[in-house]
């Protein structure tokens, strides 16, 4: 059976027995190659959830503010799952409140329906960490390229080549807050952007003002990051995002060998420390 | 621009932390050991309390350099705050010279409250090598004012 | 006055013999989409795609402005310098000449004149683009919005065979194609027939007096919440769209002297309507919701007379959970059916 109809077929168990009050998932998109979040409390409804390979949002962003509601069933891709992994670790969701449906990823692609995005190619987990229901075979894809284009380009260039592509990037973004507000990881009731008093950075699309923006947004997510790339696919500018995640990656790789959401048991990278840490940075 | 840089002298805020660095160069001070007039002291309770933010705003308001000093690993006044702060300073270090911020103008040390020359060695060294960068450009917000309205709104 | 040819071959210099004495505003490509932005040579030009990412509203109502200069210690202020060259815009597809339009009724009609976007908008010449074929999130036909023809443009192109049609509206549109030949009776044809070809197909959304009623009866409508349940609370809506005007002033210093910055804010972002007292009247995302599609189809045509959506799909089109206006409206049809 595929992905969907299994997906389908276990949302319609859950409603059925009461076992959740609600599943989140992907329904149909109002244009070819899209889709769109759907919120499912009927069993007769569960038709309307589908599974391709432009499920784009990681859903995980609405559990906090839908707990309320109670236990919740969420369809959720292998990165997806991480960031659920982080909102138990970090306490805003409760274990035992949801139910996670998973399945092994085939990887998203772009809207031409070819190309798969940078973030799948380089992804290294194609199988949900933790799950309650598993659609399909629990199968490793074959991915985890090491260097995209869009990567590989940026850090083959000297630090002011790399300065200037960055600052290129930054005067695309129109500051809508898109990447933010897709991120599951990025709950904070107020944002350190919009805080007036002190005001942290200027409103406008100032290129130092986006900067900081983005730079405070990279670090605040490093070692919570599940590297789901729903960031880099909601911005309406298609600001390259990559090289920022790129670094954070190797350095909670490299430095504190940890990878977000990947063990329940293991606290993020910047909660936690070792005496012994990397120390050769300091005078 | 190479004469600019020669006469350069660099403004360099300084982060450190109440319990070890700041009383350092307190006693750098009674002890009269010399250094660079080029640093700007913001005293925080600890390393771990300065935030990433606080880095990358000093750089956007025009800073040249920034310093962040705290205890010593396992000297922390509060047990464990500097090593926190190391994990932190170390990401946003690798983040910023990944973008392509010159290495340097963000700078870390630890200095105890017992090592007045130290102090004095680390702040002539920061200055010496951000002066070797020159006037910082990158991260700093423009804030471009005709001179003929600059002028015209001075006039009382 | 006589509508006007110009060749497609003609377009590069023609576009260049309008550099020399105007700031041209047109469309160019960037990174897999198009952008309206100053050109230094006509060659950038890139009539390639759809319609530009973003709408044109930001060519008179920038993002970012500087309203004036203060300095705090003297009292004294001081406005910015404007370039007083004048700006032609080329290339503009109808919906964003009706959202030109419906944003010159808001800002220069009425009582509340807006002097920063007039001192543009009074320099400047609008050259229409038609929109050979709608985007599957376009419905501008919905408005009753010609992709072929614009009263408020001074010249709009028709692209047909290897030449353009211009048809030319204005005395001051007229001085800029003066050295061109006229058109030839068949060629208004031409076009005339290129037009009835592309007739708008179907809506399946409830027509616009319809939903003017739905809107009035379901302000209190649960199905609101239900719409907005997706909502993630950015404003790429309102950043892209052509008649989305809400800005914020904030001011911004260093030492004595500063700046006051208008910039562009949207109803979308949770904190947008937050008080001073802590206090915010729209907490939720169906409130907020409500009052972006009551704004654009209720509020803004009760005050301006027009309705302010053009129907140029971009919200639709860059929005990250789908949020789709058309659905939204259908959405809304089919609640008040069934509370009906």
């Amino acid at each position: 059976m595929d992905i969907q109809s299994e997906i389908q077929k276990i949302a319609a168990r859950l409603l059925k027995n009461k076992e959740v009050a609600m599943v989140i998932g992907y329904g149909a998109g109002s244009a070819p190659n899209r889709t769109a979040p759907v919120f499912i409390d009927k069993e007769k409804d569960v038709g309307k959830l589908v599974f391709n390979r432009f499920c784009v949002n990681n859903l995980s962003l609405y559990l906090p503010r839908l707990k309320e509601k109670g236990k919740i069933a969420i369809v959720a891709k292998p990165c997806d799952v991480r960031t659920i992994v982080c909102l138990i670790q970090e306490k805003q969701i409760e274990r035992d409140k949801v139910h996670i449906i998973s399945f092994a990823c085939p990887g998203l692609l772009e809207k031409d329906g070819k190309t798969l995005f940078a973030s799948c190619a380089e992804c290294a987990v194609t199988l949900p960490p933790v799950y309650d229901t598993l659609s399909g075979e629990a199968k490793e894809m074959e991915r985890n390229e090491p260097f995209t284009d869009r990567v590989a380009d940026f850090f083959s260039k000297m630090p002011a080549e790399r300065w200037e592509m960055f600052k290129a990037e930054m005067e695309k973004c129109i500051r809508c807050y898109a990447c933010r507000n897709a991120c599951p990881m990025c709950y904070c009731e107020e944002c350190f952007v919009e805080r007036s008093l002190p005001r942290w950075i200027g409103e406008g699309s100032e290129v130092t003002d986006t900067m900081i923006f983005h730079i405070v947004r990279a670090i605040h997510t490093a070692g919570r990051c599940g590297e789901c790339g729903a960031c880099a696919r909601a911005c309406p500018m298609d600001v390259n995002l990559a090289p920022l995640a790129k670094q954070i990656r190797e350095d909670m790789l490299n430095l504190f060998h940890h990878q977000a959401g990947v063990d329940p048991n293991a606290p993020a990278a910047l909660e936690t420390f070792k005496p012994d840490d990397y120390n050769d940075f300091i005078k | 621009m190479a004469e600019e840089v020669e006469n350069f002298e660099p403004k360099i805020v300084a982060f450190l932390c109440n319990w070890c660095s700041y009383a350092g160069a307190d006693l750098a001070g009674i002890g009269r050991y010399q250094y660079p007039p080029n640093v700007r002291v913001i005293r925080v309770p600890c390393s771990g309390r300065v935030d990433p933010l606080y880095i990358l705003k000093a750089l956007q308001n025009g800073a040249d350099g920034v310093l962040v000093s705290g205890c010593h690993p396992g000297d922390c006044h509060y047990i464990e705050g500097n090593y926190y702060a190391r994990r932190k300073f170390a990401v946003l270090k690798n983040l910023l010279e990944a973008l392509g911020l010159e290495e340097g103008r963000v700078q870390f040390s630890w200095v105890s409250a017992a090592e007045g020359e130290r102090f004095s060695q680390v702040i002539r060294e920061v200055t010496e090598s951000v002066k070797k960068l020159g006037p910082a450009r990158r991260m700093v917000k423009s804030f471009e004012i005709p001179k003929e309205i600059e002028k015209e709104i001075a006039e009382a | 006055m006589k509508d006007k040819i110009l060749l497609k071959e003609n377009l590069v210099s023609f576009g260049n013999s309008l550099i020399e004495q105007y700031r041209l505003i047109a469309p160019v490509k960037s990174n897999g989409f198009s952008l309206y932005k100053p050109v230094g040579n006509a060659s950038e030009i890139c009539l390639d795609y759809l319609r530009p990412l973003k709408s044109a509203k930001e060519i008179f109502f920038p993002q970012n402005e500087t309203l004036f200069f203060f300095n705090k210690k003297t009292q004294k202020i001081a406005e910015p310098a404007y370039d007083k060259k004048p700006t032609i815009l080329f290339g503009a597809v109808a919906c964003d000449l009706a959202g030109i339009a419906a944003q010159d009724r808001l800002f220069s009609a009425g009582a509340y004149l807006d002097s920063y976007y007039l001192k543009r908008r009074r320099n400047s010449i609008l050259i229409g683009m038609a929109c050979p074929e709608p985007g599957e999130m376009c419905f501008c036909g919905f408005f009753g919005i010609d992709r072929f023809a614009s009263d408020i443009a001074d010249l709009f192109f028709t692209p047909f065979s290897d030449k353009y049609y211009i048809k030319v509206n204005t005395e001051a549109g007229a001085r800029l194609v003066e050295s061109l030949p006229d058109a030839a009776a068949a060629d208004a044809k031409t076009v005339e027939r290129l037009r009835c070809e592309n007739a708008e197909p179907k809506w399946d959304i409830p027509p616009l007096d319809e939903l003017a009623r739905m809107l009035a009866e379901g302000f209190e409508a649960d199905v609101w919440d239900e719409i907005a349940q997706k909502c993630i609370g950015c404003a790429a809506c309102t950043f892209v769209c052509p008649t989305c005007h809400c800005f914020d002033i904030t001011d911004e210093a260093k030492g004595e002297i500063g700046r006051r910055v208008r910039t562009w804010d949207g109803c979308m972002f949770p904190k947008f309507t937050l008080h001073a007292s802590g206090h915010n009247p729209r907490t939720k995302g169906g409130q907020r919701m409500r009052q972006r599609i009551l704004h654009k189809f209720s509020y803004f045509k009760d005050n301006q007379g027009v309705v302010s959506c053009t129907g140029c799909g971009r919200c639709a089109e860059i929005c990250p959970v789908n949020v789709d206006i058309r659905e939204v409206l259908k959405q809304l049809g089919e609640a008040c059916e069934r509370k009906s």
